[in-house]
């Protein structure tokens, strides 16, 4: 036992770098009489003491690692302590967490220990001990290892829920310059294997009731924020790229915390930037969920987020033309784009419009966030907003002081040393939106 | 204005709103449980009758496909007042022959409706936030404390999740517990007496808590934003923070 307490110790904490945390997407139907199942809609476990959410046991199958990526704690230089999980004590880790509710599955990554097929090999084997001889339907997201072989990833497919393979850096020449052994097209061909090998059973599983399930709740990647100086737009052209061409289901970024000494990364002891990345997710958001363009959300000439008002505010600001919007007689899309109007919002505004008109007492009732509507919104011919629309009054009243100063507790975050303007930064070609 | 006492149970509950269309003076609904001594109210005690509580169902279930589900739900909180927001929204429904869910700009309507959203949320977090202990071979157990009435939401899924195991989930203040096995759950009354507490699960515990402290990042800590989705009240059956 104490063995295995301390590896669990060693490759938990390796993990901890690695953001996703969903268990939704899926949805796996469980036996009668055998153990676990998986909710499309996921459930969360737990919170860390970094506020984040624990659903899965995240672990390294093994921390050992060739690679020498100049900002990843694991690199082979580092002087930390390394350890291996067996399969069998994995998997047998897995059940026993699984069967007391502590976690809806098993999140798998690994460094790379000898090679890449080496090291996918390894995983499998946990998740072949999982599927087949334990039976367990829970949830599993297995991380793909870049360069490995494509029938490692098939296999790997019919076993986990999710897979992933870590884009990393939001550029080419970043990837480059700090993980030069984790070359471009080792990411994104996997990427493209998976998303076509997916759609195929996608097919095969609309003519055929018993076909299985390739990796039923997509794919995902990870991006470090941060640590280069690509720009906001860079990444957020990325992951429209990424999304509308790789199909890809999320794409999480992860605020850097500098450990290395490589010259043109932060120094280690700098803060995260965790308001910049706070920002970024809200404008993922935008482009997934509220029919944004990456174009639309930042321009060449201001390639940064606000970090004072979030991406939606900062858009009405700078369009008033587009407002006010008659919460009467709008579109969804149309009501999407006013601050303080959410999915959900927008939806029971539809809904209960057919039994009536709106007024604007109905509006606040229906969960709209009236301190900011109010502005850009109008309901059967009254605006409840101010007289005064000038740009610096509205930015005052949209302005998140709560949220800024709450991440920006850390004064000043994360700045990359090299600066570059952002036309001579391209991202990854064939993926970028533009 | 008439008390009308109903059994703690949901039949008894919707006989009680059967009684309460009849009425034409004031009345107010409460739980049997919930009322104690002498009211200045007049007091009827309505028991359950499974014909009466059909047919307020079935009237339910044609005003709308939600309309039920929420009603239950809603009155699963327990909250005060709540059986009678329900029996006013479906006067309301029974009124205008219509689905009275999106008539969110009527209080009682909307105390309705948000209630049955939380009471939803809750049971959804609970899934989640509820820990088994090994007792032993197949059967595991768990205590379970909330102001609403969980149990009978989560039943469902511990029953389908945990196909190969035999779950107990005790709720002492209402002495009650969820009970699964072979494929099937219910809801069972705890016998009288002293709940003796559940035996330790030492191992996989301290293999637990050990995750769980290794999991976080030390840089980003933010023990305000962990309270705000495990509030101090939660944390008593929760493993990870138990000796913290």
């Amino acid at each position: 036992m104490p063995d295995l307490m301390k590896k669990l110790e060693i490759l938990g904490d390796a993990a901890k770098f690695d953001a996703s945390c969903s268990t939704s997407g899926g949805g796996r139907a469980g036996k009668p009489g055998q153990l676990g199942n998986a909710h499309s809609c996921g459930i969360c476990h737990t919170w860390g003491a970094d506020g984040r959410c624990i659903s899965m046991l995240k672990v390294l199958q093994s921390n050992a690692c060739i690679y020498n990526c100049e900002y990843c704690h694991n690199r082979r230089e580092n002087d930390v302590p390394r350890a291996t999980f067996s399969s069998e004590e994995l998997a047998e880790l897995t059940i026993e967490f699984y069967r007391r509710n502590y976690i809806e599955g098993l999140f798998l990554s690994s460094g790379i220990v000898k090679n890449p097929d080496h090291t996918m090999e390894l995983m499998i084997g946990t998740m072949d001990i999982l599927r087949r001889k334990r039976s367990f339907g829970g949830y599993i997201h297995m991380k793909t290892i870049p360069g490995a072989d494509q029938l490692l990833i098939d296999k790997a497919g019919l076993l986990a829920d999710r897979l992933s393979v870590n884009i990393e850096l939001p550029s080419e020449r970043s990837l480059e310059l700090l993980a030069p052994q984790k070359k471009p097209e080792n990411i994104l061909t996997p990427m493209t294997h998976i998303r076509n090998t997916q759609s195929m059973y996608l097919e095969d599983g609309k003519k055929f009731s018993h076909a299985p399930l390739f990796a039923p709740a997509g794919q995902t990647t990870q991006m470090i924020i941060g640590a280069t100086p690509d720009s906001d737009l860079s990444v957020l052209r990325l992951s429209e790229g990424l999304y509308r061409k790789m199909k890809l289901k999320r794409v999480y970024y992860s605020a850097y915390i500098p450990i290395g000494t490589h010259p043109t990364l932060p120094e280690p002891g700098t803060p995260p930037p965790l308001l910049r990345e706070h920002r970024l997710y809200q404008a993922d958001f935008l482009l997934r969920f509220y029919s944004f363009d990456a174009k639309e959300i930042l321009e060449h000439s201001s390639p940064l987020l606000d970090m004072e008002v979030d991406p939606k505010c900062a858009w009405a600001l700078r369009h008033p033309e587009f407002f006010p919007v008659d919460a009467n007689r709008a579109d969804y899309e149309t009501l999407l784009r006013v601050p303080g109007v959410g999915t959900v919002s927008a939806r029971r505004i539809l809904e209960a419009r057919r039994l009536g008109p709106l007024r604007p007492e109905n509006l606040r009732k229906l969960g709209i966030v009236m301190k900011r509507a109010r502005f850009f919104l109008t309901a059967g011919g009254k605006y409840e907003g101010s007289a005064r629309h000038d740009h610096p009054f509205l930015r005052e009243l949209l302005s998140d002081h709560a949220q800024v100063s709450q991440l920006s507790l850390f004064a000043d975050p994360a700045q990359p040393k090299l600066a570059a303007p952002v036309s001579a930064l391209p991202a990854f070609s064939g993926l970028d939106s533009a | 204005m008439t008390l009308l006492v109903y059994e703690n149970s949901w039949e008894g509950f919707l006989s009680a709103v059967f009684e309460a269309f009849k009425r034409k003076d004031g009345f107010e609904l409460a739980r049997a449980d919930c009322v104690c001594g002498v009211t200045l109210f007049e007091r009827a005690e309505i028991a359950a009758h499974e014909p009466h509580a059909r047919r307020v169902q079935r009237g339910m279930d044609r005003l709308g496909d939600a309309v039920a589900a929420t009603a239950y739900q809603a009155w699963l909180s327990e909250k005060d007042g709540i059986e009678n927001s329900i029996v006013m929204m479906l006067k309301r429904g029974f009124g205008e022959n219509t689905d009275p869910l999106p008539l969110l700009m009527h209080p009682e309507i909307r105390a309705v409706v948000l209630a049955s959203r939380h009471v939803g949320r809750e049971a959804h977090r609970f899934l989640g936030l509820t820990r088994l202990k090994h007792v032993h071979g197949d059967l595991y157990a768990a205590d379970f404390t909330h102001d609403y009435n969980l149990l009978p939401l989560m039943g469902e899924h511990f029953c389908a999740r945990f196909g190969d195991q035999r779950i107990v989930i005790r709720d002492a203040a209402r002495r009650q517990a969820l009970v699964t096995g072979r494929g099937a759950w219910e809801i069972r009354r705890l016998p009288e007496g002293e709940i003796a507490p559940l035996p330790p699960d030492s191992m996989f515990e301290d293999l637990w808590r050990s995750y769980f402290d290794a999991i976080a990042n030390p840089a980003r800590k933010n023990l305000k934003l962990q309270q705000k989705f495990v509030p101090l009240k939660y944390r008593a059956h929760l493993t990870e923070f138990q000796g913290k």
